[in-house]
């Protein structure tokens, strides 16, 4: 089964395809040789002929000869296979990068990444087999038949035709059991997925099962879930079995009813000894292509099954248009004109929100979760585009300005940033490769964790592990902080940027940062009202909409949410006493 | 030394087939006779072949041709029945060993599990079962099968002639043992190589992933990929090196056999010259060789798999081989309801390794009292919650609930009385409902309701699309911290135990979710004993006591 899509890829490797294929025809005829050779020698036995030495000889020779030329063709075509597979996969992995370079944040907005991995990872593996061996198996399990029927049609033709005939019952009784499988399969790939997924789930929370003291009853679920398992892999055996079966079968027994008719002409005195050894030997090769090409088929189609998942990928269209060449260098003004935004059109996230940025400015947004808060940025970074209204930089509409040099101009803490499974400074030279350790320590002081950093053994080259997991919560936040320093940006973009940092050490980062910043811009999105009160303006968000916006002292003056968040805010932040 | 240990776990591994020795002897019993079908289809054509040329044969040319094609079938039937058989056995024997593990992890878990990296090797043996697989259905049956058929036809040839045997085995052994051995030295250690190099690219390629974002907004998405490239073409140099040695192995057997075919034909033509056989016996002989090397093929390219298999076992047994830190003394004394729960800790001394993390260390915690441990991280504050909860064994000293000695009471019954929250909340993939009940096995929805609205959280489930019956892993990141700790609570306060742990429970939240989460333990929770430990100041000031851990040793804050 080729299907379009692979068609494609397949041109890339033509040239590798067609030299396998060669490469079995060559050994195809070397072991015609062989039998050719065999059968002889069995005819000269008959014919009790006296063996010289020479003729021995000769014959070894022969052999030898055969023997070499199948050990390089055969190690030939496995490092061709080999290239095969390569020259795909490489060109698939790029052609996926290119498509993440293209919608990769969108795109993981919206579905997150655990599925894309193993699309990127095994899937691109998976398809090995299907181009380096199914396919060139493919062609020659088709045509190898034709081959055959002409060598011992021109002996033998009853024989020949009828094992002709028997060859094409493998691949039907293949697509027979195909369509019953599929059901079975699906149903078996559901419930390894489901135990699989228990078991990691119950191992991961191990702990809290014990101090429950829900261990016991979980085993005894998982028991269930393995045994039920258990049998529907058995299930989908002996499906994959029955089919084996009646491929042996048709091979068996076509390749022994072609040798008893041509037994049958050998006693009618039709053909020769000879020529009834080679037919004997020969016979099974008629069904062997076919056969393997079974064996290959259900790695084949696992194959086919991940690329339908890479191909989904590969043809997602971006709605962020990447068409301007305007590079942007420099920030004076930001502006948000009557921006709505909905990510599936039909609910709003963002209703009529206008304001503005000035040069040097700092601008809170305040509001509960789900207010929209980050939406703002993912808008004016162009994760998405905005659905109605305008946001321009400088005065020019962002959509006019080429993509990369929109984001250089940002320097963006999230709450939940990112580190790489690298040491502390190939994470902070992400932001500037060139920077020095002075940089780095300078950076990492900002974020008050230069000291903390100078106390470990390794000091920069401290590994943060998978996820930064080595690292608590805080300790993340404070390197994706200095991480943002040291790139020095325009503009600076805080979402929830100290969430997970202790509350006094949250005021000094925050009295630092504003102290280094003096000519530069941010945008600092905080539910915690003491920071945004250091802030030039605060806009208070309320359900997609701009509830109020001014000055601490304006918006206390109001009376109004911001009011009501304060006093709720500064009387928790206090303790309580009891 | 390593070989020792590879046969070592080899016998081990063939220990578990016991019990289903008899279905594996059908198994290997039916590879047998489907191997010689397979050879008897040819074979007996050679024989018809000679009755054609006149030799007397015992049986008829309509029973040979006969004979013939019940070979065929048969073939087919006990193939199947040898790889359903085979299979079977495997399959119950994965099922079972994949419970056994889980229940010795069951064991060890608290103490296995504290550190996520440990917790990672522990997920990753799952997977080291699914290989197993390869050792049950895949290389007991057929290297026995071939053995087995390596008898049968040598005796087959030695009664026409003893030389015919000797030409036979040396074919037979170079596919199955010499080059076997060879293969397996190189895979080995190129395996092994490959499979770092992959585990590389793939630990890169989901960090690419997971970053995205990030290189995107820093610009460093094409040098990412740059780097990737690289270790992608690291990886396969390293598997070239492997496809070049399987393509070097098939070239060997395909020469072996087409040599040793040679052989057998020189020499039966030798035998023949002679007079010493004739030539029935010759043609009978030679086909039955040629087809004979099907059971012989599949050793070379076990050992690729079969070192592979080894490690996965090893591991699998040196963690069932572990043994329990804390385990149930014989006559265990339960917790009663009304038993005195005063928690007092005398002397204990503790160390993981041999440093001790905790030096003399004495407290005394009555029932209804609410104390905080403040401390650095790595004080040792975090282990006075396990000793207690029996994750591991005191070291010196003794911890004791009322006048008993934890270690005397009853595993189940101590966790019974005692629960904890810690830093993060493992939150099940399954329903939100489900997910609080854990609290009490026999909860009734309005329990759970009951116990979310005093834990806070009743309004946010009541959001989701199915309320209570949201799947948790649908949610993903959309619960934030603080909304997992109140799950976390709920349990808990469904619980109801007389003993409460608090480890770092906020420490991944901000200073607002912080108090609230404060404010609630402290309005739920009144009659409880309660345990904080903290490095936060915010928290420790909410508590009765406040006591100070500094290099394993305690003091009470004046």
């Amino acid at each position: 089964m080729i299907n379009r899509n692979l068609l494609k890829y397949l041109k890339l490797v033509k040239k590798e395809t067609l030299l396998a294929i060669l490469m079995k025809y060559t050994l195809f005829f070397t072991n015609i040789l062989f039998i050719l050779a065999i059968s002889n020698a069995v005819k000269e036995v008959f014919l009790s002929s006296n063996f010289s030495a020479s003729t021995i000889l000769l014959f070894l020779l022969e052999i030898i000869i055969l023997v070499i030329i199948r050990f390089f063709v055969k190690r030939f075509a496995a490092v061709n296979s080999f290239n095969t597979a390569v020259k795909v996969q490489n060109k698939l992995r790029d052609d996926i990068y290119s498509k993440l370079s293209e919608l990769g944040i969108e795109y993981i907005e919206k579905r997150g990444t655990s599925s894309l991995t193993t699309l990127a990872a095994e899937g691109v593996e998976q398809l090995e087999v299907y181009f380096s061996k199914y396919i060139p198996q493919l062609f020659y399990a088709l045509s190898v038949p034709f081959l055959l029927l002409l060598i011992i049609g021109n002996i033998e033709i009853k024989a020949a035709l009828l094992m002709f005939c028997m060859v094409p019952l493998i691949p039907l009784s293949i697509v027979f059991f195909m369509k019953k499988a599929k059901k079975t399969m699906g149903m078996f790939w559901n419930s390894y997925e489901n135990m699989s997924e228990q078991f990691l789930d119950s191992i991961q929370g191990l702990t809290t099962l014990k101090l429950f003291n829900r261990d016991k009853a979980k085993s005894l679920e998982l028991k269930e879930k393995s045994e039920n398992f258990r049998r529907k892999t058995m299930k989908v055996l002996s499906l994959q079995l029955s089919s084996i079966f009646i491929m042996d079968f048709f091979s068996l027994i076509g390749a022994a009813l072609g040798i008893i008719v041509a037994l049958i002409s050998f006693s009618n005195n039709e053909i020769s000894i000879m020529q009834t050894v080679f037919i004997l030997l020969l016979a099974s090769e008629f069904f062997l292509p076919m056969r393997l090409l079974g064996a290959l088929f259900h790695a084949g189609m696992n194959g086919v099954a991940a690329s339908d998942n890479i191909f989904k990928f590969l043809n997602e269209k971006s709605n962020v248009k990447n068409s301007s060449k305007n590079k942007i260098e420099n920030f004076s003004i930001l502006n948000f004109k009557n921006v709505n935004f909905s990510y599936d059109g039909k609910r709003e996230v963002l209703k009529n929100i206008t304001f503005s940025v000035n040069k040097g400015e700092k601008v809170a947004v305040i509001g509960k979760s789900g207010s929209g808060k980050s939406t703002l940025i993912s808008l004016l970074l162009r994760f998405f585009d905005v659905s109605e209204g305008k946001i321009e930089l400088n005065g020019g509409d962002i959509k006019e300005i080429e993509l990369t040099s929109l984001r250089n101009l940002f320097a963006t803490v999230s709450q939940k940033t990112y580190l790489f499974n690298d040491t502390i400074k190939n994470n902070l030279l992400i932001a500037k490769p060139e920077a020095n350790e002075d940089e780095c320590f300078d950076a990492l002081k900002m974020a008050g964790f230069s000291n903390f950093v100078k106390s470990l053994p390794e000091v920069l080259e401290h590994n943060v592990g998978e996820w930064g997991n080595l690292l608590s919560g805080g300790q993340k936040q404070r390197i994706a902080l200095a991480r943002a320093v040291l790139k020095q940006s325009d503009i600076y973009l805080f979402d929830e940027a100290t969430s997970n940092v202790d509350a006094d050490n949250e005021e000094e980062i925050w009295d630092r940062i504003f102290d280094i910043s003096k000519d530069q811009t941010a945008l600092i999105i905080s539910h915690r009202l003491s920071v945004a009160r250091k802030c030039d303006k605060i806009i208070v968000l309320d359900n997609g909409k701009i509830k109020e916006q001014g000055t601490h002292n304006e918006l206390i003056g109001n009376r109004s949410l911001y009011y009501k968040m304060h006093s709720e805010q500064s009387l928790l932040e206090k303790g309580f006493t009891k | 030394m390593n070989n020792m240990k590879t046969l070592k776990t080899a016998l081990r591994l063939l220990k578990f087939v016991k019990p289903f020795l008899p279905e594996m002897i059908f198994s290997i019993l039916n590879g047998v006779f489907g191997h010689i079908t397979a050879v008897c289809v040819m074979s007996f054509s050679a024989l018809l072949l000679c009755n054609i040329t006149g030799m007397e044969t015992f049986f008829s040319r309509n029973i040979i041709i006969l004979f013939i094609v019940i070979s065929a079938l048969i073939r087919g039937i006990s193939h199947y029945f040898e790889q359903y058989s085979g299979h079977d056995v495997a399959f119950r024997l994965l099922a079972k060993i994949r419970s056994s593990l889980f229940d010795s992890l069951r064991d060890l878990a608290p103490a296995k599990m504290v550190d996520k990296r440990s917790g990672d090797i522990v997920t990753s043996l799952m997977g080291d079962i699914e290989i197993i697989e390869v050792f049950f259905a895949h290389t007991i049956a057929p290297v026995t099968i071939t053995a087995l058929m390596f008898i049968i036809l040598n005796l087959f040839f030695f009664a026409i002639h003893p030389v015919f045997s000797i030409v036979a085995s040396i074919g037979y052994l170079s596919v199955a043992v010499l080059i076997p051995i060879l293969n397996y030295r190189f895979v080995k250690v190129e395996g092994k190589n490959y499979r770092n190099n992959l585990s590389d690219l793939n630990s890169s390629l989901i960090d690419t992933l997971q970053g995205l974002k990030e290189l995107i907004l820093f610009d460093r998405f094409n040098s990412r990929i740059k780097k990737n490239r690289a270790k992608t073409s690291a990886m396969q140099n390293a598997a070239k090196d492997i496809r070049k040695n399987e393509g070097l192995i098939d070239s060997f057997t395909d020469g072996s056999i087409i040599l040793s075919n040679a052989l057998l034909l020189i020499v039966g033509i030798f035998l023949f010259s002679n007079g010493l056989i004739s030539k029935y016996e010759f043609i009978i002989v030679l086909i039955t060789y040629m087809s004979s090397f099907a059971p012989f093929i599949v050793i070379p390219f076990l050992s690729n798999t079969l070192s592979n298999t080894f490690a996965a076992a090893e591991r699998i047994f040196s963690l069932e081989d572990e043994e329990n830190p804390s385990p149930e003394i014989a006559d265990s004394m339960i917790l009663k309801e009304s038993d005195e729960k005063d928690i007092s800790v005398n002397n204990v001394n503790f160390g993981y390794k041999k440093e001790f993390l905790l030096q003399n260390v004495s407290i005394n915690i009555k029932k209804g009292e609410k104390i905080a441990i403040q401390g650095e991280s790595g004080s040792g504050k975090t282990t006075i919650l396990r000793l207690l909860l029996r994750f591991w064994d005191v070291t010196g000293g003794e911890i004791k609930i009322g006048s008993e000695n934890v270690k005397n009471i009853n595993l189940e019954s101590l966790r019974n009385n005692i629960s904890m929250l810690s830093q993060e909340t493992y939150i099940f993939n399954k329903t939100i409902s489900e997910n609080i009940a854990l609290g009490k096995a026999d909860a009734t929805i309005e329990d759970i309701k009951n116990a979310a609205e005093k834990a806070g959280i009743n309004q946010f489930i009541e959001s989701l699309p199915n309320k209570y019956e949201t799947l948790a892993g649908a949610l993903g990141d959309k619960m934030s911290g603080g909304e997992r700790q109140r799950i976390g609570i709920a349990r808990i306060i469904l619980r109801n135990s007389d003993i409460v742990l608090f480890d770092e429970m906020t420490s991944n939240l901000d200073i607002l979710n912080e108090q609230l989460i404060l404010k609630t333990i402290n309005k739920t929770m009144e009659d409880k004993t309660i345990i904080t430990v903290t490095h936060r100041e915010s928290v420790a000031t909410h508590f009765d006591k406040i006591f100070f851990i500094n290099k394993g040793k305690l003091e009470q804050k004046k």
